[in-house]
């Protein structure tokens, strides 16, 4: 988490200019690499039906969760644990709160029909919003340093070790999230002498300039 | 942590969450007393206005309101809306008949009153306060963009540049197309791209940058002279563009130069056409417009 152009920092206007760049360059990528790999187009029928059957599930229950109210204990909860200061007690707070949505998440219920209907959506967001909030504090977690927006109370600064490495989550063979330690590949040298400031390369003028 | 601090820190939590949510349960508990909305509810086939009850919270704006509605009592409501901070333009609506954004309407302005939401009017009701706005985007297309031969970034005389904030403003809420009568009661929109559009011709039209001509396009395709400047669209724009003295009225005029100026007849039938935007000289008894 909280790598990419923008390095650590990467709060909301960063991210808009991110996903406008490279959310393109991901959909012109995937939509090439569908191409060139001749891979069909045909959707399995089956599968077709169990993802309608889960999407219409909401509308279709007797009794339920009312979606607006777990949004909302996610909101409250991500705002008090996964805040910019944070730290391993309140992070893992936060995780067993988000966790206990989680598990009411299969259980919601919206009424009314199909035409531009709020609460479905939100029977739809609330499983994604549980799941990206479990990523953001099991992350957060695992990054044992204060770095950028990682503002971790009970650490004093950056790790040079957890420097070098990206988190990947990815779904284990449940269906939960999996972290992987990846290594990041050094920066190349053009890039790595702007970080220099006032030493070594450039000289000291060029390094306060830097700065600004 | 002191005690200030502890105070401190509580007052930001609440801040926070005032401006990041929905109305809270810790704001409801501190409500005082209920307040009503009378909502529109249906669909294009038709509908009829339901009322809410609801706790009334102070400074509460009526898209609070509708969300808590959305929230607690109709969770099928439908309302469009993002951010709250009155710059996305979505949750545009009528509140008593007048165009309004939901999220910069306290309902505090209503007291004594009742209070009845309903769908932009000019456009056709999707679901409950959600009107379909499409037209707009397809409108938009049939102008003729940005267009230039020069390279960006551009040298641009300061004045020139500040005239073309104000236009720039918009942010596409669509009340100035509502509240217009020409589209509202008299439904030309396809020969009329009303006030929002003049806008953008008006940003484009004067672009130093910009070699292109759209008073042609204003003139034929795009209505402009359907406007009879009543000014009901600067009254309710959000962001204060004065669209009626600052974009309508000098495409009016420029149109009238263009087109319907005896004077500059007589000299192109002479001296032959030029470029309203480059001054060259584009063709003698220029007959684009037959004139």
């Amino acid at each position: 988490m909280r790598r990419g152009l923008h390095g650590a920092n990467r709060l909301g206007g960063n991210s808009l200019t991110d996903l406008l760049v490279f959310g393109r360059r991901a959909g012109e990528g995937a939509a090439e690499y569908v191409k060139s790999n001749g891979y069909s187009t045909e959707i399995d029928s089956s599968q077709l039906e169990t993802e309608k059957r889960r999407v219409l599930e909401p509308l279709e229950r007797q009794d339920g969760e009312n979606p607006y109210m777990l949004q909302q204990q996610v909101q409250e909860a991500m705002m008090e644990h996964a805040n910019l200061m944070r730290n391993e007690e309140s992070l893992q707070e936060g995780l067993e709160k988000i966790l206990e949505v989680k598990e009411r998440v299969p259980n919601v219920k919206a009424q009314g029909s199909t035409l531009f209907n709020p609460g479905w959506h939100a029977s739809q967001d609330i499983r994604y919003l549980t799941q990206i909030s479990e990523i953001i504090l099991r992350t957060a977690l695992e990054r044992k340093e204060r770095r950028g927006a990682q503002w971790r109370l009970d650490y004093d600064g950056p790790s040079d070790e957890l420097g070098k490495i990206n988190f990947i989550v990815k779904k284990d063979e449940q269906g939960e999230i999996d972290i992987e330690r990846r290594e990041i590949s050094p920066m190349p040298e053009h890039l790595s002498r702007l970080f220099d400031e006032g030493e070594g390369h450039g000289g000291e003028e060029e390094g306060k300039e830097s700065q600004f | 942590m002191s005690n200030e601090d502890g105070r401190q820190d509580a007052e930001q939590k609440d801040m926070a969450s005032k401006a990041h949510a929905n109305v809270h349960q810790d704001e409801t508990d501190a409500a005082q007393g209920t307040t009503k909305l009378k909502i529109f509810r249906g669909d294009g086939e038709g509908g009829k206005e339901v009322e809410y009850e609801l706790p009334a919270v102070e400074g509460m704006v009526v898209l609070d309101a509708v969300l808590y509605i959305q929230a607690h009592q109709a969770g099928d409501l439908a309302v469009r809306w993002n951010c709250k901070a009155a710059h996305c333009g979505s949750c545009s609506a009528e509140i008593n008949g007048k165009p309004k954004l939901l999220c910069k309407s306290r309902v505090e302005e209503y007291e004594g009153q009742e209070i009845h939401v309903h769908p932009l009017r000019a456009f056709p009701v999707i679901k409950d306060l959600v009107s379909d706005v499409s037209w707009n985007y397809e409108t938009s297309r049939s102008i003729t963009p940005f267009t230039t031969d020069e390279q960006a970034p551009f040298i641009m005389y300061e004045e020139d540049v500040e005239r073309l904030y104000e236009p720039k403003k918009c942010i596409e809420c669509f009340m100035c197309q509502d509240v217009c009568h020409v589209l509202r009661t008299h439904h030309k929109h396809p020969e009329f791209a009303g006030p929002r559009f003049f806008t953008r011709m008006q940003w484009l039209e004067m672009h130093p940058k910009d070699t292109e001509s759209r008073l042609r396009g204003l003139k034929e395709e795009h209505g402009l002279g359907y406007c009879n400047i009543t000014k009901c669209c600067s009254e309710v724009c959000p962001v204060d563009i004065h669209i009626t003295d600052n974009s309508i009225i000098p495409l009016k005029e420029r149109v009238a130069d263009e087109y319907y100026d005896p004077a500059k007849w007589l000299m192109r039938k002479i001296r032959g056409r030029r470029s309203p935007k480059t001054g060259e000289i584009i063709g003698r008894n220029g007959n684009r417009n037959g004139g």
